[in-house]
This record gives C-alpha cells, sequence and structure tokens, in this order.
C-alpha cells in the first residue's frame, strides 16, 4: 500500500488527484467520527446496563439481607451498611419514626461520628421533615443548597446529600440518608426510580418487622393472660373444692348440731305428751330443765350462725359507747357463775383502766365466749382471771385459765371457721366451732386484734387489744373487709 | 526469600474494622510478621484518619504510603469500593520512603525533590521508585519531568496518580498517619530487590490527525485552529453544553488524545478531564504545541494484548530472578473500556506471570508513570513516561 501510494506520489498526482484524496481522507475521518460515536453510545448502553445489573445486585442483596430477619436492629443496621458498601455513600443512616408523633425513636448509622449524626437528626424537624414530605428522592448539593442546608453539609463534612422518604401507603414510617463527600450534581431518571425502589424495600422489611413485632406482642400478651385466666381458675376451683368442703363439714356440722337437741327435745316431749300424767312431778321438772337446755343450746347454734352470716355480708350493726370493760367482765362473771361452780373467778383492772368505744353487746359476747371456753376446759378448783391494762394508745385484755393449754401447731387454727380442737373435752361438749371466729371478728371490727398465748398443761392465755378512740373511718373500711378479717 | 509480598482487602462498612480486617489479612500472608513497608489503595470513602490508624495497630510503626483509587486489584482480580493493603518484608534489601506536599505550587520541584532526597537517604544500591501523586491538581507530565531529572538511568520508575471512584473532583495522598492531598508520597526500594517494570496500553488513532495550533503544558486551547473541545463535539456527536455540564472526563475517558512518539511502537495518550474557557481542553499531561494528536480507541482484544505484552515485558527484567510478587497500575480508563469483562485483564496480567500463584496487588489510577524501554537492539534504552489508558506492571523478584 505505501509502495502505491509512493509511486503514485513520484507520477506527480494532479490537482484531481489530490482533491479526490482529500475527499477520500475526510471520508475516512467521517467514518472514524461515525465509529466512535457508535462505540461511545454502545458504551454509554453498556454502562447503563452494567449499572442497573449492580443497583438490582445492591436490591437483591439489600432485599435477602433484611428480609431474612424480623429484627428491626439488624434490619435497620443492615440498610445502613448497604448504603456505604453498596452504593458508594461514605456516610449513611436510617431513621424509624415514631407512628404518632412522627419523632425519630429508632436509628442506626455507618460512617457518621456520633457527634455529627447527633446533628443531623437536630435538623429533623426544621429541614428533614419538610424535605421528606417534598419528593421521593431528595438531593442537596453544597454549591447549591439553601444556606440552612448548606450549613448542614458543612457541620457534617460533605457535599451531596440524598434523603430517601420511607413510606406504607402514604404514611411516613421512616426515611434513610446517604452523604458523600463529593458533588452529586443531579440524579439521572433511572437513579431516582432505583433509589425509590431502595427506599420501598427498605420499608417493607421495616414494616414486617413491626408487624412480625406486634403479633409477637399480641401472642405473648395472650398467652400471658391465658396462662392467668388459667392460673385465675385452678385457684377458684381450689376455693370451690375448699368452701365446697367447708359447705359439707358445716351442713354436717350442722345437721348434727342441730339434730341432737332436737333429738333430745322430740325425746322428752314424746315422753311428756304420752305419759303425762304417769311422770312423776320431780322427773318432769327434770324432763322441762333438759328441754330447756336443749332449746337454748338451739338458740345459741342458731345465733351464732346468725352472727357468722351478718359478719361475713356485712351486716352486723353496732352500737357504739363508752363503756368499762371491767364491768362487762362483771357482769359476764355473774351470767357464768353458776357454770362456773367451784371454779374461781377473778378481775384484775387497775383504777386507771381507761374507759372505751365499744359495742357493750359484742364486747360482752366476746368475753362470755372466751370465759365460756376457759370454764370448759378448767379443773373443777382451777382459777380464771380476766385482767386488764393499758398498752400504747389502747388496752389490752387478758382471759387466763388453767386448763390443758392449747398446742402451738393449733393456736391459730382455733381461729378458723368450725375447727375444733379434738380432744376428750371437745367430744364430750359438741360445739360449732364458730365462738372463736366470731370473737376474733368482731375484736377485728373494734379495731383490734386477739390471739392466744399457750403452753401444753400451763393453760391458755386469750388476749385481744382495743383501741382507747375507735376511728369510725376505719370501722367503715373494716366493715368492706370483714370478709377478709373472718 | 529476599523479598515477600502479602496483600489483603477488605469493604467493611466500618472503616476502622475495614483498614484492620485488611492489615491482619497481610500480616497473615507473611507469616505473621509485621511487614518492613506498608501500602495501602482505597475507595474515598476509606480515606479517614481511622482506617489509617486501624491498619498500623496490626502493622507497626512500619512506613506506610499510598493513595486513594477508583479500585483496588488484588490477586484474585480488581474489587472495588475496598481497601487493599500490601505490605513487604525484604531480607537484604531496605525501603526509603518520603512525601511531598502542596505539588501544584511547582510540580516539577517537587519531583525533583522527593527523588535526590529518597536517592540521597538510601544506604543501598536503589532498584525502584514508586509514587503516587495526587492525579487531579497537576500535570503529571511536570511531576514525571522533575523525577526524571534526578532519577539516574539505573533506577526504574513505576506508579499512578491518586483517583477519586471517577468523581473527579479531589484526591487523597496516605503518608505514615496522614491523610493528605495535592502531595505525592513515594518509597524507593533499595538493595537486593530486582525489579523489572512493563508498560503498554493498546489503544490505536481513528480519524485523521489534528494539529496543536495552541497548547500551554496540559491545556490544550487549539486544534487545527478550532476551540480544541470541538473535537469531542465532532466524535461523539454531543453539543458542548452537554460536554460541560457533565464530568467531561467520564464521557471521554477511553477516547484520549494520542501523540506518535519516535522509537515506539505505542501513542502517548492524554485524557481530557475537563472543558476549559473558551473550549480548552484541560489535560492529564503535557500537550506540545505543534504536535499532531489523533483521537484513539481502545478494543477489548487490543487491551488485553497489551496487558499481557506488559506483565511479559516485566517478567523478562528480571532476568530468570524468581517472581515474588507484582505491583499492577492500571488506568480507569481500562476498567470503563472493558466494562464488566475488566476481570478478565487481571487474569490475564496473572497468568502471564505465573499463573494463580503470583501475588498481585495495586489499583486503578488517573495516570500512569513507567520506565519504558525505547528503541531497538544496541540503540536501545530507557526513558520514563506519563501515560494515560495504561497499565503498568512492576515485577518485583
Amino acid at each position: 500500500m505505501r509502495r502505491n501510494f509512493k509511486s503514485k506520489s513520484k507520477t506527480r498526482v494532479g490537482k484531481k488527484g489530490l482533491n479526490e484524496l482529500r475527499k477520500a481522507y475526510e471520508e475516512l475521518d467521517r467514518t472514524a467520527r461515525t465509529l466512535i460515536r457508535t462505540d461511545y453510545l454502545l458504551h454509554r448502553a453498556n454502562e447503563r446496563f452494567d449499572q442497573q445489573i449492580s443497583q438490582l445486585h445492591a436490591l437483591h442483596r439489600i432485599g435477602s439481607s433484611i428480609n431474612s430477619t424480623f429484627d428491626l436492629e439488624l434490619i435497620l443496621s443492615g440498610i445502613s451498611e448497604s448504603m456505604t458498601k453498596d452504593l458508594d455513600f461514605e456516610k449513611s443512616g436510617i431513621v424509624f419514626l415514631e407512628k404518632n408523633s412522627q419523632r425519630p425513636l429508632q436509628s442506626a448509622y455507618t460512617g457518621f461520628s456520633s457527634a455529627e449524626y447527633r446533628l443531623f437528626l437536630d435538623s429533623y424537624k426544621d429541614l428533614l421533615l419538610p424535605a421528606l414530605q417534598q419528593e421521593e428522592v431528595y438531593l442537596q448539593t453544597a454549591a447549591y443548597a439553601p444556606a440552612e442546608w448548606g450549613r448542614l453539609l458543612n457541620t457534617l463534612s460533605v457535599s451531596s446529600l440524598l434523603l430517601l422518604p420511607m413510606r406504607i401507603k402514604t404514611r411516613l414510617i421512616g426515611f434513610i440518608v446517604g452523604a458523600r463527600p463529593h458533588v452529586t450534581l443531579r440524579l439521572s431518571d433511572s437513579e431516582r426510580r432505583f433509589f425509590a425502589m431502595y427506599a420501598t424495600q427498605a420499608s417493607t422489611a421495616i414494616e414486617n418487622a413491626r408487624l412480625y413485632e406486634a403479633l409477637g406482642q399480641a401472642n405473648l400478651t395472650l398467652e400471658e393472660k391465658v396462662q392467668e385466666r388459667t392460673k385465675n381458675l385452678v385457684e377458684a376451683n381450689e376455693r370451690l373444692r375448699d368452701l365446697d368442703q367447708v359447705k359439707s363439714n358445716f351442713i354436717s356440722l350442722v345437721s348434727h348440731e342441730l339434730r341432737t337437741p332436737l333429738t333430745a327435745i322430740k325425746g322428752f316431749i314424746v315422753t311428756l305428751f304420752h305419759y303425762d300424767k304417769e311422770i312423776p312431778d320431780d322427773k318432769r321438772r327434770v324432763y322441762l330443765g333438759v328441754l330447756n337446755e336443749e332449746t337454748d343450746r338451739l338458740t345459741r347454734l342458731i345465733n351464732e350462725l346468725l352472727d357468722i352470716s351478718r359478719i361475713e355480708s356485712g351486716r352486723m350493726e353496732f352500737q357504739w359507747s363508752l363503756v368499762s370493760v371491767s364491768d362487762i367482765v362483771q357482769r359476764v362473771f355473774n351470767t357464768l357463775s353458776v357454770k362456773a361452780s367451784s371454779v374461781k373467778l377473778e378481775r384484775d383492772f387497775p383504777d386507771d383502766f381507761p374507759g372505751i368505744v365499744a359495742d357493750p353487746d359484742k364486747l360482752e359476747q366476746v368475753l362470755v365466749n372466751l370465759v365460756g371456753n376457759a370454764l370448759r376446759y378448767s379443773p373443777p378448783t382451777g382459777t380464771i382471771t380476766v385482767s386488764g391494762r393499758k398498752h400504747e394508745g389502747g388496752v389490752i385484755v387478758e382471759v387466763k385459765d388453767e386448763g390443758p393449754g392449747i398446742a402451738f401447731s393449733e393456736q391459730e387454727k382455733v381461729f378458723d371457721k368450725f375447727y375444733r380442737l379434738d380432744n376428750e373435752t371437745n367430744r364430750k361438749n359438741p360445739g360449732t366451732g364458730l365462738g372463736l371466729p366470731i370473737c376474733r371478728a368482731l375484736i377485728n371490727l373494734h379495731g383490734g386484734k386477739i390471739w392466744v398465748e399457750s403452753e401444753m398443761n400451763q393453760g391458755c392465755h386469750f388476749i385481744f387489744t382495743l383501741p382507747l378512740n375507735l376511728d369510725k373511718q376505719s370501722i367503715k373500711d373494716d366493715d368492706n373487709r370483714q370478709e377478709a378479717v373472718l | 526469600m529476599s523479598l515477600e509480598m502479602g496483600i489483603g482487602v477488605s469493604s467493611q462498612a466500618d472503616v476502622y474494622a475495614a483498614g484492620q480486617e485488611a492489615a491482619e489479612q497481610v500480616v497473615s500472608h507473611l507469616a505473621s510478621r509485621r511487614p518492613d513497608l506498608v501500602m495501602v489503595f482505597s475507595s474515598i470513602r476509606f480515606a479517614d484518619l481511622r482506617m489509617l490508624r486501624a491498619i498500623r495497630s496490626v502493622t507497626g510503626a512500619a512506613p506506610l504510603l499510598g493513595c486513594t483509587d477508583a479500585g483496588g486489584i488484588i490477586t484474585s482480580g480488581p474489587r472495588r469500593r475496598s481497601v487493599t493493603v500490601i505490605g513487604f518484608i525484604c531480607k537484604g534489601g531496605s525501603f526509603v520512603t518520603g512525601v511531598e506536599k502542596h505539588l501544584s505550587g511547582n510540580p516539577r520541584a517537587a519531583g525533583e525533590r522527593l527523588t535526590e532526597s529518597l536517592l540521597g537517604q538510601a544506604t543501598q544500591p536503589p532498584r525502584g521508585l514508586f509514587v503516587f501523586p495526587d492525579g487531579l491538581s497537576v500535570s503529571g507530565s511536570n511531576i514525571l519531568s522533575g523525577i526524571e531529572r534526578r532519577l539516574g538511568p539505573d533506577v526504574l520508575l513505576a506508579g499512578g496518580t491518586a483517583a477519586d471512584d471517577l468523581y473527579f473532583q479531589k484526591t487523597f495522598q496516605f503518608f505514615n498517619d496522614e491523610i493528605l492531598t495535592d502531595s505525592m508520597p513515594g518509597v524507593v526500594f533499595c538493595g537486593n530487590i530486582k525489579i523489572g517494570i512493563g508498560s503498554r496500553h493498546g489503544w490505536v488513532p481513528v480519524g485523521r490527525p489534528r494539529r496543536v495550533t495552541r497548547s500551554s503544558g496540559h491545556i490544550v486551547y487549539q486544534l487545527d485552529r478550532r476551540p480544541a473541545v470541538s473535537i469531542y463535539e465532532d466524535f461523539l456527536g454531543l453539543k458542548r453544553n452537554e460536554l460541560m455540564e457533565d464530568t467531561l472526563a467520564s464521557m471521554t475517558l477511553t477516547y484520549p488524545l494520542g501523540t506518535e512518539m519516535q522509537g515506539h511502537s505505542e501513542y502517548l495518550l492524554r485524557d481530557a478531564i475537563r472543558v476549559g474557557r473558551a473550549g480548552s481542553l484541560i489535560c492529564t499531561g503535557d500537550v506540545l504545541e505543534g504536535s499532531e494528536v489523533r483521537l484513539m480507541i481502545g478494543g477489548y482484544e487490543s487491551a488485553l494484548e497489551a496487558a499481557q505484552q506488559a506483565a511479559c515485558d516485566a517478567l523478562e527484567q528480571l532476568g530468570g530472578e524468581r517472581l515474588k510478587g507484582a505491583l499492577v497500575f492500571c488506568s480507569v480508563a481500562r476498567q470503563k473500556m472493558l466494562g464488566s469483562e475488566f476481570q478478565g485483564e487481571i487474569d490475564v496480567i496473572r497468568d502471564a506471570l505465573g499463573g494463580s500463584g503470583v501475588r498481585l496487588g495495586g489499583f486503578y489510577t488517573y495516570g500512569e508513570l513507567a520506565t519504558a524501554k525505547q528503541g531497538r537492539g544496541k540503540s536501545r534504552r530507557s526513558a520514563s513516561l506519563f501515560q494515560n489508558e495504561s497499565v503498568v506492571v512492576a515485577a518485583l523478584g
């Protein structure tokens, strides 16, 4: 070719030939231009293609990474790291907003220092939120940014900042931020589409995690509720079983207690009815005496049942007045003197023993019960002492006997309803097991306490306290607690 | 076992963790020994003091130099958005490092000062100088001419200018604990080290030549008495405002201006990175007024062939010395031109150097500096060039 060219040049190229040569040369240049232009366009297309592949790859990576967990913290840090690793942002972050207040709630960031990130979030209300409400993909670049954005970019030591709002339907649930130290003047349509898809991917993952968490929480609450209800049911069931047992005991006891005097009464009445004329007077008196005792026993039993019923239903009424405990004790002694027979009844109250506000009948009922019990267990020549003394804004009253005493393990049980000590005396003297529970309820309703101290074969000390000035409000409150005190 | 080379890379999101991970890989490569010299090339995202601190927490006080890049190169291939750490240990050899700051003040003088200072400090015969100057603030040709004045005939040159992930805005250089810009760190390999350098691009001219009717240093004002930018308007079919709006380099990177060089089989290439006033072109290196330039185009096959040839040239210069590793400084234009196939180029280089056992480390640059062989036979001599679109392979033995 070179040789041909040389030979041509040797043979004096004419003007026409030179023009043709120049024309061919220009044509060659035009062909080169077409070649370069095509090559350029192909490269551009190829670059766009590569960019889209890498964007899809980034989307896929972020998708598979954040959708493999429901842990919101992991998702947030995964997105923030992906912005840096896959999308080339030097600094990035993601913020999840509180549902109602729309304030930043949870966040993760990469590349920012903690101080920078704090300053960035400080601008949320004034700068970020209005921007997030404006566009799907919001870009600010140092050279063109308004003053306040310029200051923020400067503070963060970046030249461009991208904000991607995350929405579920129309509600803003958070946003992603990416910042670069280099100027990004504008984003192409495909870049905008990509970032919008990226934000959608992120918001879906976050919403899923949030729903999962809510579901988990609901499940947990449900499970807790089921457990609580089951526990309540078990407890209620146990209470019912106990109550059923108590009721059965009560019925059996009450039937027995009612039947025993009734049988006696019926027997003596039948005898008197059929053999009235044949029964001598002295026997008749004995029979009538028995009838009287058994009727008393029935009355007492019914009264006690009524008392318990009133106390439990809160219908027990009190007549408060200033009373002398010593006088009441004396009345009780008088009432029980016959029954006491050879047992000595002693009263020991100091002269300055104060009067107290109480219901005298209820207090008498308590003391009759305590002294009556003491009499039941006292040896024939024993002594029962009822003493009183002042104590811390109230009084203490003590009923002491010389009976066999109560074992320590039984000392609290004797105040349980229908509980009776298993001993010879009780077997001979049937009772309801309601006396001491009624005593405790009445003393409690007076604002006091009752307990027993005893050692085997050393007698019993039933002790109760009473306040000097009973607070009426506390009585009302106590009324409401009657069930509890019983 | 005079020279040993360890490579590490990481793309972790956290810059400290990334630096630490890459440095730990280097130490592990070097059989748990700390390196005597550390080179660091990273994406601009990692240009953070924490990254350097992390690396030095692992490598200790060994001198460190490097720069930001447009992609790292390791044995297995290119790595975008990462930090690449290369560690060297040399028994019977030594390394002298230094840095020149404020390059743009007088790049030629800076090149001269750095070369003089490094060679002056060498206690063993210097073998090769590696430099990583800012690729945007100055003309690479000016730096090179300064270096050449002090380099001497027996010392080879290789290096690449710092890049910034194709943003063409600001690059950074690393030197020990510092992150700098407008600077040039450098190192001289001395003593018992053999170096071979190959450099090629494989670009070919298209269209008729244009005369450089007015230029000054790296600014070309006119071609054929028309504003220089018109060459791209003509060839790419783009309007001037389109060329000015975007970074010119992002569009023209694979179509540099080429000047024929006497005694060289390949053209001297210059990337135009910005459009200046009155349609001038600001290039990465000098373009002589009065010379003829042609638009150049790269092709997949010729580019890979050039890469292979550069590797073979470098290997040949080792003169039978066993290869311990190679540094590769590759133009980002090659990455752009080869597109998704850019991995193939590193494969070709690795294969030419001996296959998978070879250790490679380097980065994608905005400009390459290398000693090139000129002429043939007896008249063959070495001269250094500042090139674009080329790949520089420095084989270390």
